[in-house]
């Protein structure tokens, strides 16, 4: 090997690098020398605790937590909050013997630091920043190594290389500045370059035109010459449709109320995970115009069980909403909480935010959080579980979601109705039928690697979680659900609801769209099964809702002028159908509902089932809303207030106990990077 | 009704297991015929085996040219509706479940073979509860095997499907019930919500049933808070309310009233509309004793009734509510056939043995099971399971049931609509129709034409089909039996063509 590794002393980093970095900030020098009587390095713990940054008891006890998590001192105290990062590398680089380096106040080489993949500088946290006659300066935050060496070798050639240390936060945020464009771009048309047909960037392909205006001229041309059989054969479709869909749905749910008492991960297999084979987790959290609930998100994260030193949290901010990242930076949020901040660019939207967090996740898992989320405490630790025990195809696992402001109107009522049975009966159903599952919004957790495989987020898709769940079937990934849930704040107003969930039905129409754009390749990638489920769950749920009124409005003239007109509509099998449908149908999925929110035990909305069609109303109501915006406006993302709900502050039911694990800060150590 | 599984054991086996339960669901508990749902094969191989000596009873009938009014109501308005090609001309004949299973193969035997399939997945649901009692085998075998060999269920088996369907789902739906509320397994609180919602489709005496659950959710479930027992009891009788809904619903649109099922003439629900299949009981009295007298035929049903008193004394009201029910009903002029009663007390009776009960009590049982089947052999049965009894015995038709199959073959080639019938009310013109094995010739009250063609039968068919009543002794009357016979109204411009003893075929001209 040629190149050397040259740990300089302080008078040669100070010489070498002065060219560079004259104008600049300082290259710091031990002032200390930390050794112990043999001439070894003294311990890590032992020297912040002579330096006065660390007190002898609180190194005790994150000696105690690192007794059973085996992980590094250093990850544990930045996590407890009882060090700054800042100090600590400083510390670091002492033991090493290498300088440390202010990456912040230097002048950076781009086109050297643009040799390297954004990727490969991130996961390896290393940076070259400066080259001179001297050689190449290299900031890392790892102790550098053989590997290290070789691979900056492989690309530099055969140069001398200096190194220095830094925090791997300061890597970061120097790198979202050089690569501001690549991010960016990666993060919004990542997924179109890589495969573009499966990307939602086209909303409608020119095929996809043409049939859409055959059929609508078919359906002209036929209602002006066939006015009456044309009609007939519309109502027995629709009936026919709403009746696929009744059994499926039925089908589906007894499958997953089947899995009632099947526990995907048990209590002895999360006793079982021992601290310190726990992997690194990343949680991204994207938040806009939420400056109100962000107590409660550092709350929330707290509660967690799992090592704080193997928490990877970024929370990701966008630039325009300033209230937001005041109220994040006073929140004081603990040293494992990096405030990543997103320039103001459109698509302003979750995924291509989540898309960000991506490039940095240093996780091997990852997951989505919001901000108000109350996920129970030992959710991470079932996700691994779940991972560790699943197929090597599964790429994702969902937590269900539920409502902590169940009780507060009809809305929550309601919503609380229809999510304790999506999530408590349907999404268990397509998992054990191995059906394609469409994520929900928060919750997932991932494979890092394979989401990134995967292309992560579409941003162009305003459902990217659903998108991503069939897009993962398609790629040949499982998805699974695990028997934990996260609490979210349901919608409160009916203005934020029907913004909501006509985002959420836009956004299926648009996965509808991307998966049809060829069918046959559908089937080829998924099977005639999980195709036919596409089709009834994703293709079927908007198109049932924009169906819904063009029932019910003639029923209701029946009904009111006892009218005959309409007897003509009815063959025999469209009569059945839809007797069927209205009677069972609704029935059912007022039954079912009731049987979910029994099983949470909030027994006083069953009766509220009653009410389930007034609520489907407002579904089409929502739907028609999408269905606009899905020409006019594809890719606007309506966005839901949170915050709203009077239990936002109080919690309405009891969530777990606050684990006081991490201690207060008395200074933070969290760090507001800036994409500029 | 009840069906109850009575034994303070099960509870014990329940908490043991809901220490373990998964925290996914409040308890885990397993039902004691949990391990069936396993085995479907296994469960269809028993219920074939245990359905072989009721498709033998269905044969022999048959032979008999037996068939009961039910079975042959039920076959005549399947084959109207499979030829007529719209299931609501026939004013949707309730119940409609076992009707719409008739209606892919509306033939005399089918409602038979149906009811005999359920008879043996009733049995081996019943067996999979008795395996687990502590008596020898040769005792369990008995035990089931006795019971169900009785005239009144082997008639229920053969000659009853709605009434046997009812039954095997009320064991499904007791099953899933004790899972539920004592489990907490919202899937079988689901499907013993749907079962009582299908049963109503089944029986009238499914909402009966309903009530017994829901009034019995408080002596089964775990958790007694006022809260949770409402919350039982409504997610149970949902379905059977939205059934009840739903079929008013259906003859109001149909029919334009909503208890249609209820008041008219053909239903079963009131006993004045089958005077000949049920005991007119409408006084308190009467019903009372009406009970006691059924009660004889069930000792086995009584002797569990003490040990359960013995075992069990919190659950023994839910043990004896048939009584109750059954002399309520009565009372109000309901019908509720005898062997209705005798099957619902054997079943219950079967499955509510205690799990635990003591080994030592076997030979008693034994005594008693010889004791129930021989009463149900020396007490006499009523109506038309005495009918049916004298059929089975003589191996040789009635003469009824010859007279009807002379009538449907002679007629059964006549053109399309070409016999004005009334197929409804007290004449047997449906039997007629279920023997043609073809409601063509036939115009018949669900068609159009029918009223019109009753004021005027010379300008729509060819030929009338009319019930003759046979005069009366012309010594008592003083009239005679030519006069007699003259005063039957003959239609306008109609001739007689035919004549059998209780019917009279008029031809145009």
């Amino acid at each position: 090997m040629g190149t050397s590794i040259t740990p300089p002393n302080s008078n040669n980093v100070a010489t070498s690098v002065k060219p560079k970095v004259k104008e600049a900030g300082p290259i710091f020098h031990p002032v200390i020398r930390p050794a112990t009587a043999t001439g070894q390095p003294q311990p890590l713990g032992q020297y912040l605790v002579s330096a006065g940054v660390l007190s002898p008891q609180d190194l005790e006890r994150a000696l105690e937590i690192q007794k059973n998590t085996r992980d590094r001192l250093g990850r544990i105290l930045i996590s407890m909050g009882l060090v700054r990062r800042y100090d600590l590398y400083q510390a670091l680089a002492l033991r090493w013997s290498l300088p440390f380096v202010d990456l912040l106040k230097q002048n950076l080489d781009d086109d050297l630091i643009k040799q390297f993949q954004l990727e490969t500088m991130i996961q390896q946290l290393f940076m070259p920043f400066a080259q001179d006659d001297t050689g190449v300066h290299i900031a890392t935050a790892l102790q550098p190594s053989a590997e290290l060496e070789k691979l900056l070798t492989e690309v530099l050639g055969e140069v001398k290389l200096h190194f220095y240390v830094t925090t791997e936060w300061d890597i970061d945020q120097v790198l979202r500045r050089t690569h501001r464009a690549e991010i960016l771009d990666g993060a919004i048309y990542g997924l179109y370059f890589r495969a573009p047909h499966e990307s939602a960037y086209t909303v409608f392909t020119q095929r996809q035109f043409m049939v859409l205006g055959i059929l609508l001229v078919i359906l002209m041309v036929c209602l002006l010459l066939w006015v009456g059989p044309t009609l007939i054969a519309i109502n027995l479709f629709i009936n026919i449709a709403f009746f696929a869909n009744v059994l499926f749905r039925f089908v589906i749910s007894l499958a997953g109320a089947k899995s009632e008492n099947h526990e995907p991960v048990t209590q002895d297999e999360i006793a079982a995970l021992n601290d310190d084979e726990l992997p690194i987790y990343t949680i991204l959290v994207p938040v806009y115009r939420e400056a109100g609930v962000i107590g409660m998100l550092m709350k929330n994260l707290a509660d967690l069980d799992y090592p704080r030193e193997k928490l990877d949290i970024l929370v990701l901010l966008e630039e325009d909403d300033q209230e937001t990242i005041q109220a994040a930076k006073a929140a004081k949020p603990p040293g494992n909480v990096q405030l990543v901040v997103l320039p103001n660019q459109i698509p302003k939207t979750k995924p291509k935010a989540c898309n960000v967090g991506l490039y940095f996740a240093r996780g091997e898992f990852l997951v989505i959080y919001d901000a108000e989320d109350r996920p129970d405490p030992d959710q991470l630790k079932k996700a691994v579980a779940a991972f560790k025990k699943g197929p090597p195809n599964l790429v994702c696992v969902q937590a269900a979601l539920n409502y902590f402001n169940a009780n507060e109107n009809f809305l929550t009522r309601m919503f609380t109705l229809e999510y304790s049975y999506w999530f408590d009966y349907m999404l268990p159903g397509l998992d054990r039928l191995k059906l394609p599952i469409p994520l929900g919004g928060t919750s997932n957790h991932f494979r890092t690697d394979a989401l990134r495989e995967l292309g992560g987020w579409d941003p162009f898709n305003v459902t990217e979680d659903a998108d991503l769940g069939v897009r993962a079937s398609a790629e040949g990934f499982t998805v699974g659900v695990i028997n934990s849930t996260t609490y979210e704040e349901a919608n409160t107003r009916a203005g934020n609801w029907v913004r909501q969930r006509s985002r959420w039905i836009k956004g299926y129409m648009q996965t509808s769209l991307v998966h049809l754009r060829a069918p046959h390749r559908l089937v080829k990638q998924v099977g005639w099964r999980n195709a036919a489920g596409f089709l009834l769950l994703v293709v079927g749920t908007p198109l049932t809702f924009l169906a819904a009124p063009l029932l019910w409005i003639p029923y209701l003239i029946w009904i009111v002028t006892d009218t005959r007109a309409f007897d003509p509509l009815f063959l025999p099998l469209t009569l059945y159908l839809s007797l069927f449908n209205l009677l069972i149908g609704n029935g059912l999925a007022i039954n079912l509902s009731m049987m979910a929110v029994f099983k949470r035990k909030l027994y006083y909305l069953i009766p509220w089932a009653l009410l389930n069609p007034v609520y489907w109303l407002l579904h089409s109501i929502a739907s028609y809303k999408a269905l606009y915006q899905l020409f006019t406006r594809p890719f606007f993302w309506e966005k839901t207030l949170h915050g709203i709900s009077k239990s936002t502050h109080t919690p309405a039911v009891p969530v777990a106990p606050v684990v006081p694990a991490v201690a207060t800060p008395t200074n933070s150590t969290s760090s507001v990077s800036k994409v500029i | 009704m009840t069906i109850e599984v009575v034994n303070s054991e099960e509870d014990e086996t329940s908490l043991a297991e809901a220490k373990t339960a998964p925290s996914y669901s409040p308890s885990a508990p397993k039902s004691l015929w949990q391990g069936v749902r396993g085995w479907p094969w296994l469960t269809l191989a028993g219920t074939i085996v245990l359905a072989l000596p009721f498709l033998i009873a269905t044969y022999q009938a048959s032979l008999n040219l037996f068939i009961s009014n039910n079975h042959a109501n039920q076959v005549e308005k399947a084959l109207i509706a499979v030829q007529r090609g719209r299931l609501e001309i026939i004013g949707f004949i309730y119940p409609p479940i076992p009707f719409l299973l008739i209606v892919p193969y509306p033939h005399p035997l089918t409602p038979s073979i149906m009811a005999a399939f359920m008879a043996g997945a009733t049995a081996w649901l019943l067996w999979q509860r008795l395996s687990v009692l502590n008596f020898p085998l040769v005792v369990r075998v008995m035990l089931l095997i006795l019971p169900f060999s009785v005239p009144s269920m082997i008639y229920l088996a053969t000659q009853s499907i709605a009434e046997m369907m009812l039954l095997l789902v009320m064991v499904i739906v007791w099953n899933n019930f004790i899972s539920f509320t004592q489990g907490g397994e919202t899937r079988a609180g689901f499907i013993a919500g749907l079962g009582l919602g299908i049963g109503f489709g089944v029986n009238h005496y499914s909402a009966v049933f309903g009530l017994f659950f829901a009034l019995s959710v408080p002596l089964f479930i775990r958790d007694r808070r006022f809260g949770p027992i409402m919350a039982t009891v409504l997610v149970l009788a949902f379905p059977l309310l939205l059934a009840i809904f739903a079929w008013s619903y259906i003859n109001w649109v149909f029919v334009g009233d909503p208890f249609y099922f209820v008041t008219s003439p053909e239903s079963s629900v009131f006993v004045r509309s089958q005077p000949s299949d049920y005991r007119l009981t409408v006084s308190f009295s009467l019903a009372f004793q009406t009970v006691l007298e059924d009660l004889l035929s069930v000792p086995l049903y009584m002797a569990v009734g003490v040990i359960v008193a013995f075992l069990h004394i919190k659950r023994l009201p839910a043990y004896l509510a048939p009584i109750f029910l059954v002399i309520g009903l009565r009372s109000l002029g309901l019908a509720f056939p005898d062997y209705l009663f005798i099957g619902t007390c054997t079943v219950l009776a079967l499955a509510g043995i205690p799990r635990f009960t003591s080994a030592r009590l076997w030979p008693l049982l034994v005594v008693v099971i010889i004791l129930h089947f021989t009463v149900n052999f020396v007490l006499p049965v009523r109506d038309e399971v005495a009918v049916w009894g004298r059929a089975m015995l003589d191996r040789q038709p009635a003469t009824l049931d010859l007279e009807e199959q002379e009538i449907a073959q002679y007629v059964k080639s006549f053109p399309e609509k070409s016999i004005l019938l009334n197929d409804g009310g007290a004449n047997s013109g449906y039997r007629i129709i279920m023997r043609a094995g073809t409601a063509q010739p036939f115009l018949l009250p669900p068609d159009a034409l029918y009223q019109i063609a009753s004021s005027q039968p010379m300008s729509f068919v060819r030929y009338v089909l009319l019930p003759y009543i046979p005069p009366k002794d012309p010594a008592s009357t003083g009239i005679s039996t030519e006069a007699a016979e003259a005063q039957q109204r003959v239609p306008l411009g109609f001739r007689l063509k035919k004549s059998w003893p209780n019917w009279r075929l008029y031809e145009l001209g």
